[in-house]
């Protein structure tokens, strides 16, 4: 009994403490994030635009294909540095095959292997100064994109992403979530 | 005497035809032991995920391993596909087998049908990402860990795989950031990231010992072909003479990564 009657002064010490600290106001504040959407670029576009063009910087390089006397250099996701290591004192590049979509190279003979996204292209490369485009394998890598849903029949390709800073302003936020 | 003259003609034209297709100079030096043997197929890196052998175009995505029968090189056909479970990240050929790098180990697959590999045997290790090259009865392994591999070890596995159906480990080397490596004769030469190449004379597997350290460049992937070390890096492309006898490797040329 003795001890009952102690505790309860207590106890409406650490009630009141509780209240005091639950009942804050409400406060407006803004908050910014950044909302990325994928952007999807049609694949018969981005089959259109495979070409050999001038020689270029390199500015993020994968893989490495070596070819009597030739360098293929993969600018990832980019297309294909065309480099003549014929003096490997004094390496000289050539040009730039421009495939959307390309991470890998393999070559036999006059024929260059590449993947772009879904597709496996093939081309001559019998004149090393005039590249071409001679065949396509489409959808061969399709699994892979479609697993990753970066890839959908209806809007094609995930090139990439809008990204977008948006503000927001929320009122009567607890104040107890704000960070 | 005139016989004698057309002799040494005819031992110029031979020498000239041999050595119309390289014109690296110095020494050959060891057998070339990358993925392209025959002369009309290219040589890629270690972290290759398109490899030929043959008439066939071998690829490998992260689920799955394809075949493309190349015969008519123009028109590609597909012949297989096999499911290579999670984590695939490269295919190096060699002898009748692929060995494809995968983030949970190394697997193993037989040629005898070219058209369709066959699984024989995986080597299994920690998470991490793994490019792999092989000559004669060892394969070459590094693990890498980081964000991206998910695992912490930084190492090179050296794998016993005379035995095909029962790879064992023979013995680990600590590494500091492996990438791609390549193996040409006694040469072992390891990609380090940020923290350049190596060279190892690889004459004792008990004991490599490493001939050289070349830190001041990025080193992601590379080819030793002919006495010349083909070196892709964050910061160029960067080429290096290297003499596996004589333990030798010196600097050439560098094409500089311009950034954007």
């Amino acid at each position: 009994m003795n001890v009952n009657k102690n505790m309860t002064p207590r106890y409406i010490f650490f009630s009141f403490i509780i209240l005091f600290f639950s009942c804050q106001d409400k406060c407006n504040e803004y908050t910014t994030y950044v909302n990325s959407t994928p952007v999807y670029s049609n694949m018969e576009s981005l089959r259109d635009s495979v070409y050999y063009d001038d020689e270029r910087d390199i500015n993020s390089p994968g893989k490495l294909n070596y070819k009597s006397g030739y360098l293929f250099i993969s600018e990832t996701g980019k297309g294909i540095h065309v480099i003549d290591n014929r003096v490997v004192s004094n390496p000289k590049k050539l040009g730039f095959i421009n495939i959307p979509g390309n991470y890998d190279i393999a070559t036999k003979d006059d024929y260059l292997y590449a993947d772009s996204y879904i597709d496996l292209v093939i081309f001559d490369i019998s004149d090393i100064n005039s590249i071409k485009e001679v065949n396509r394998i489409k959808g061969s890598f399709q699994n892979y994109y479609e697993n990753r849903m970066l890839f959908s029949e209806n809007l094609g390709i995930v090139t990439g992403y809008n990204e977008e800073v948006i503000e927001e302003f929320i009122e009567s936020k607890d104040c107890e979530l704000v960070f | 005497m005139k016989i004698k003259s057309l002799l040494i003609y005819l031992v110029f034209l031979l020498s000239c035809d041999s050595s119309s297709d390289f014109s690296f100079g110095g020494n050959v030096s060891g057998d070339v032991q990358m993925s392209g043997e025959s002369s009309g197929t290219g040589i890629g890196g270690s972290m290759a995920r398109f490899t030929i052998k043959g008439d066939y175009l071998y690829t490998v995505d992260s689920y799955d391993l394809k075949t493309f029968d190349i015969k008519d090189k123009v028109n590609p056909m597909i012949t297989s596909e096999v499911n290579l479970g999670w984590g695939i990240e490269t295919i190096f050929p060699y002898g009748e087998n692929l060995f494809i790098g995968a983030q949970s180990g190394m697997h193993i697959y037989g040629l005898e049908n070219e058209e369709e590999p066959k699984y024989i045997s995986s080597y299994e290790h920690v998470t991490s990402c793994d490019p792999v090259v092989v000559q004669d009865n060892y394969a070459y392994v590094t693990l890498r860990g980081g964000s991206e591999c998910m695992g912490f070890n930084n190492q090179l596995d050296i794998v016993d795989i005379s035995n095909l159906n029962n790879p064992r480990l023979f013995k680990t080397y600590e590494m500091i950031n492996p990438h791609g490596l390549g193996v040409d004769g006694n040469c072992l030469f390891i990609s380090e990231g940020e923290y350049g190449i190596k060279m190892y004379d690889k004459t004792d597997l008990d004991d490599l010992r490493l001939i050289k350290h070349f830190d001041d460049i990025g080193s992601l992937d590379v080819i030793p072909f002919q006495g010349v070390l083909m070196v892709i890096g964050s910061d160029g492309f960067h080429q290096y003479n290297y003499d596996c006898e004589n333990a030798e490797m010196s600097y050439i040329s560098t094409i500089p990564i311009e950034r954007m």
